[in-house]
Parts: structure tokens; C-alpha cells; sequence
């Protein structure tokens, strides 16, 4: 790569202090297309290391909130893009986060948005996870061996709901 | 000291929605204290910013020696928690991922690391802790930045774990969250 994927510009836009809110804000928005755009930078093992270096937890809690942001749009747009755009920023997320606590019940929401897409979330799950190395590639794989209630949207704190908009997850605490 | 008093208010605030709407009156005298040096509120800007990562806590002084797996059953989403002890009062440790994950290997105490977590597993475990009047350990600083996730506007987990045990009736004592009664 001859251009930094995480510039000073990339870093700002993923700075928690500049996206209080952005999670629930109405969707999509600018923000939404600013991280896609840096999401698509990332093709393989070595943008995901260099991305992965560059960032730090607080980084990653705004890249969980576009995936689950992703995963409502996918629904609502029936866009296989943005499902693998949030997958693939979900991923980067929980390699960065301090507590995946925190992260981890998005991926719910994506495994639920390619069944509603009629996509198979093993494929699609296992196409955005090589583009990291192990281990970070392993969060996506482990969760497709959950049984369905420990992958369920109820066990991870979301509906199916729907805003002014359209579809949308939404949290339950 | 406008901005150290904008960052009290917005640390008083967020006490106040994690812990007393619905807290028992048993709770209503609890003292809540944040630390806040994990937090710097730029008045300029008007943005909040996390410092570095405030430094965890340490192991609790007092220990006690044991050897056993404890595993707890919980219903629904029965979780199996690591604990190396097995006395009835078994200390449980609450915190970030980060910081409690170095107390797996404290005797006498219990935290929860399973492969397959998720927020029903996590309130069922301190659901039991509840249950079991257990003493609670506090691993990691309660900055603003441990408790609420500003991005998504919702606390976290660890946010939720002490707002279920206050809820409780559970009162602070040093690092420690006593059972009521």
C-alpha cells in the first residue's frame, strides 16, 4: 500500500469523541459512507494488520456501531454490500477492542441479516474472515459453531424493529 | 474549571441514570464514586475524550487458599463460571474484560469466562451472584469511559453488571459490593 489506510483522516472519522450518538443516529448518514469507504480499503491479511496497528479500542467500539448500523441498512436496502461491509468492519472491531464484550452481540445481528437476505451466513461469514490472519480471524468463524439460541437475537439483547425509515435492529437495553 | 465542572455534572448525570431510578431504597444512601482521571471533557470543542486506559485495579489483599472448579447452574442460559476456590462465599469479579481476566486465577474467586458469552449468560450469572448473596469484587476503575458507551449511547456491560447489583440492594464497601442484609 503506498497510502496509510488509517491516516490522521481515517483516524478522526473513527474517533469515539467525534461519533457520540452515531449508533442510533438516523440511518444512513455521512458518517456511514466515510467508513465503508475505509472499510473497502481493507482486502486481505496485510490492510488488516496495517489497520489493526493503527488502531485502538475506542476506534473499534465506532467501527461496531457501523456494523450493526450495516446490518439494519442490508436489511432494509437488501444490500449484500453493506452486510459484508459490516462484517468486515465488525471483525476489525473485535480485533481492537478493549472488552468484545461490548462488540461481540453485532455479529448476531449480521448472522440474522443474511438469513433475512436469504444469504448463507457461513459463506459470508467465512469470505470476510480471511481477510484477517488468525487469530483475528476466529471471532466470526467461533460464532458460526453457536447453536441458535446462543447466536439468537434475544441471547445478544436485540429485535426486529422498525424506525421512520424502515428495518432496523434495535438493543434492548 | 469550567471545563472540571462540566465533567463533574456530566459524571454526577450518568450516576444518576445508571443507578437511582430504579434503585431499592435500601440503595438510596449508597455513596457512587467515579474515578475520573480516564476522562477529559475539552470545553473548547465541547467533545469528550478517553485518556489512556485507566490502570486496573490489583489483587484484593485478602485472599483465600482453595483448589476446586465451581461450576454454577443458571437456568436458561446456565453458565459455567471459573472459580478456583469453593466456599460459600466465594468473592465474584465484575469489570472490564481486560481487567477481570487477570483475577481468573485469584483463589476464592469467581469470574466469567465461557467460550460462547453473551448478555443473557452475563445476566443470568449476576442474576445468581444476586441470588447467592455473593460478595463482589470490582476490577476495573468506574470512569464514565468503563461505564457508557457514548458512540452507541447505551452502557456497557460492565455498566449493566453494577446497575443490576445496585438495583439489588448490593452497597459499596471500598472495592467491594456488600449483599443487602
Amino acid at each position: 500500500m503506498s497510502v496509510a489506510i488509517m491516516d490522521s483522516i481515517a483516524l478522526s472519522v473513527l474517533d469515539p469523541a467525534n461519533n457520540e450518538g452515531y449508533g442510533s443516529a438516523r440511518l444512513p448518514n455521512g458518517r456511514d459512507e466515510e467508513i465503508a469507504t475505509l472499510i473497502r480499503q481493507i482486502h486481505g491479511p496485510s490492510e488488516f494488520a496495517e489497520a489493526k496497528r493503527a488502531l485502538s479500542s475506542g476506534h473499534g467500539t465506532v467501527l461496531s456501531a457501523f456494523a450493526e448500523r450495516m446490518a439494519s441498512f442490508a436489511v432494509r436496502g437488501t444490500s449484500l454490500q453493506s452486510l459484508r461491509e459490516g462484517l468486515a468492519a465488525e471483525q476489525l472491531a473485535l480485533a481492537v477492542v478493549g472488552d468484545y464484550r461490548d462488540s461481540l452481540p453485532a455479529l448476531s445481528l449480521l448472522f440474522r441479516a443474511c438469513e433475512l437476505l436469504g444469504a448463507d451466513p457461513g459463506a459470508e461469514f467465512a469470505s470476510v474472515a480471511v481477510q484477517a490472519s488468525p487469530p483475528d480471524d476466529q471471532p466470526l468463524l467461533d460464532f458460526l459453531e453457536r447453536d441458535e439460541e446462543d447466536r439468537s437475537l434475544t441471547s445478544m439483547g436485540y429485535v426486529e424493529d422498525h424506525d421512520e425509515e424502515g428495518f432496523r435492529f434495535e438493543r434492548t437495553w | 474549571m469550567v471545563a472540571a465542572c462540566l465533567m463533574l455534572l456530566v459524571v454526577a448525570a450518568l450516576g444518576t441514570m445508571l443507578f437511582s431510578a430504579s434503585a431499592p431504597s435500601s440503595a438510596a444512601t449508597a455513596t457512587i464514586t467515579y474515578d475520573t482521571s480516564a476522562y477529559t471533557y475539552d470545553a473548547s470543542s465541547g467533545l469528550s475524550t478517553q485518556d489512556a486506559a485507566a490502570s486496573p485495579r490489583g489483587s484484593p489483599a485478602t485472599l483465600t487458599a482453595a483448589s476446586r472448579e465451581d461450576s454454577v447452574s443458571l437456568g436458561r442460559f446456565g453458565v459455567a463460571a471459573k472459580s478456583v476456590p469453593g466456599a460459600a462465599d466465594d468473592i465474584a469479579v465484575i469489570g472490564r474484560q481486560w481487567d477481570t481476566a487477570v483475577a481468573k486465577d485469584w483463589p476464592g474467586h469467581e469470574v466469567l469466562d465461557i467460550p460462547k458469552w453473551s448478555p443473557a449468560k452475563n445476566d443470568a450469572w449476576v442474576n445468581g451472584i444476586i441470588e447467592r448473596q455473593q460478595r463482589v469484587y470490582i476490577a476495573s476503575p468506574e470512569t464514565k469511559a468503563n461505564l457508557w458507551d457514548a458512540v452507541n449511547n447505551r452502557t456497557t456491560v460492565f455498566g449493566r453488571e453494577l446497575g443490576q447489583l445496585f438495583d439489588a440492594g448490593y452497597m459499596r464497601s471500598g472495592d467491594y459490593l456488600l449483599p443487602p442484609g
